[in-house]
């Protein structure tokens, strides 16, 4: 009997402090648009192991052909361009759940809007409308998250505008005209406290800019844009000058694989590009003074299922790959030292293709 | 899970645990029904479902245990935790092996059932699975009728959602117990 007892006791004890001393895991979540089931798929993201687990309820209902997607950084309103309907939803998150809820009426855009941007402070939120060829700018509000048009919205651009870029600084703006045959890079200053936009110098830019161009990034320094050209097979560099104007740098553009669609860049200086019909996925890192990219090791690194869009994680510990054909999220892990990437296990299943994802910090 | 929390949960198990192993021992007669009824907290794997935390629910839980004899018996529950969105109840049978010492008595159980967990996003969604627990207890008698369960701690695991839950049940409340075991005593032969 007496060690039935001791048994029982230890038993009670070892739950006992198992209660006290264990916690939930360290997480973050992370937002991926699916247009074809007009809503939005949310998860946890692991930040040890990077793995995702599905937010309950998701996928979340957004307006028709949701196409891009942006999280505030107060972390409680999560914005979604509707390509089809031509407007923005709004989204709350419950912070506890990560479930979202949809607040109503959607706030009109131009005609087709497929890219936002949103500056690191969340007052102001970009929209590329790809038909009407403008850029709407918003203020938020910072207690409702809700949305209203600035003074000059919409501005007009280039023809075709299919991405945005804006500095981390929040200064310049560059948007991707993918006009055929006559390929540019359209620049704006952002006036500080205002949203306006303001056409650089020399803006637009069309040396250096390749066939195709779809998706844009800049370097964490923001002296280099990185443009990709999808029709060509090539990824740009173009050096930002301090007025924001646009030019070349020597030997660009730089080969990537077959119709590179999607592009993001490492804190640490890594580039990584997305090959949608190579199915793999690009790996360079930077020279930081010249802006030159060179291919790392074992790149390029397969990722099969129609890559179409690829984003870093908020932690800089994992890549996300976005697959068009697989209908899935599949997760990279980066080594911090060389910018190789391993394909993890935590990949998740998606329903319907996605086109962008979005992770919180 | 928060700090509090943690000591809510912690900080009164062990102390009442080191306490009662520690008790004298004595005689004590043994209750062939014991119905249960008291308050329950469920700690509630709701990382699972893509929560940011596990979920902390209220609730009760109702049980009957039936022994056998003064050592063992089969014991039945059901418990339900409430909370915003969660809805979580449980019901399962098993075997229990008890201890008595003194007057008080400590148990362990491993019980087996099933699992409902109602969650309300944007609507509500209820899923059912399988469901086991073990773990134990230690009731006081306060009257010939009546005992204390003073704790009782239990993993639970649950599997609905098509995902595995690792949660923690606390317990207290009254038992109202009636009934006898028989204890065969070894007669005594009288001396010639």
């Amino acid at each position: 009997m007496p060690i039935r007892k001791n048994a029982l006791i230890s038993t009670l004890l070892a739950l006992a402090i198992w209660a006290g001393c264990s916690s939930s895991p360290a997480t973050h979540t992370a937002y991926v648009t699916l247009p074809g089931a007009n809503g939005v798929a949310g998860f946890r993201v692991n930040n040890h192991s990077g793995h995702l687990t599905g937010i309950f309820g998701s996928p979340f209902s957004t307006g028709m052909s949701p196409a891009s997607i942006w999280v505030h950084p107060s972390n409680k309103f999560v914005y979604v361009a509707n390509q089809s309907e031509g407007n923005i939803s709004l989204l709350k998150i419950d912070s506890s759940t990560g479930a979202l809820t949809e607040v109503m009426p959607r706030t009109p855009a131009g005609i087709t809007p497929v890219s936002l941007v949103m500056d690191s402070g969340g007052n102001f939120l970009f929209v590329a409308n790809e038909t009407s060829g403008t850029i709407s700018v918003y203020s938020i509000d910072s207690s409702s998250g809700s949305l209203t048009e600035t003074s000059g919205s919409p501005f007009a651009t280039n023809p075709t505008p299919v991405a945005l870029m804006l500095t981390p600084s929040g200064k310049f703006l560059y948007v991707a005209n993918a006009i055929t045959n006559q390929p540019l890079v359209t620049a704006y200053s952002v006036a500080p406290g205002a949203g306006t936009l303001q056409a650089i110098l020399g803006s637009p830019f069309s040396v250096g800019v390749g066939n195709g161009p779809s998706s844009l990034t800049v370097d964490p320094a923001e002296k280099f844009l990185f443009v990709t050209n999808s029709l060509d097979n090539t990824i740009s560099v173009l050096a930002i000058d301090p007025s924001g104007a646009l030019a070349p740098i020597a030997a660009s553009p730089f080969v990537t694989g077959t119709f590179p669609i999607s592009v993001t860049v490492h804190p640490s200086g890594f580039l990584y590009v997305a090959n949608l019909q190579s199915n793999n996925i690009s790996a360079y890192s930077l020279d930081p003074s010249t802006g030159v990219p060179t291919q790392i090791t074992n790149s390029p690194f397969s990722a099969s299922g129609g890559p179409v869009f690829i984003t870093v994680d908020s932690g800089g510990k994992f890549l996300f790959v976005c697959g068009e054909t697989s209908r899935t999220i599949s997760e990279f892990s980066i080594d911090s030292k060389t910018g190789a990437l391993t394909s993890s296990s935590g990949s998740a299943t998606l329903g319907s293709a996605p086109t962008s994802m979005f992770t919180t910090k | 899970m928060s700090i509090p929390n943690r000591l809510a949960l912690a900080v009164p198990s062990v102390l009442l645990l080191a306490l009662l192993a520690g008790l004298p021992s004595s005689a004590q007669e043994v209750p062939r029904f014991q119905v249960f009824g008291g308050y329950s907290r469920l700690r509630f794997d709701s990382t699972t479902l893509g929560f940011a935390d596990y979920s902390n629910l209220n609730g009760g839980k109702i049980g009957l245990t039936f022994n056998l004899s003064p050592y063992f018996g089969v014991a039945g529950e059901v418990a339900g935790g409430w909370g915003s969105p969660l809805k979580v109840y449980d019901g399962l049978v098993g075997p229990q092996v008890s201890y008595r010492k003194w007057k008080g008595t400590v148990f362990g159980q491993v019980l087996f059932g099933k699992a409902k967990t109602r969650v309300n996003i944007n609507g509500p969604v209820t899923s059912s699975g399988r469901a086991v627990a073990f773990g134990g207890g230690v009731d006081f008698p306060v009257t010939p009728r009546f005992s204390v369960r003073l704790i009782q701690v239990e993993y639970l695991n649950t599997h609905t959602f098509q995902i595995s839950q690792n949660n923690l049940q606390l317990s207290t409340g009254l038992i109202y117990q009636f009934g006898h075991v028989k204890v065969h005593k070894p007669q005594k032969v009288p001396s010639p």
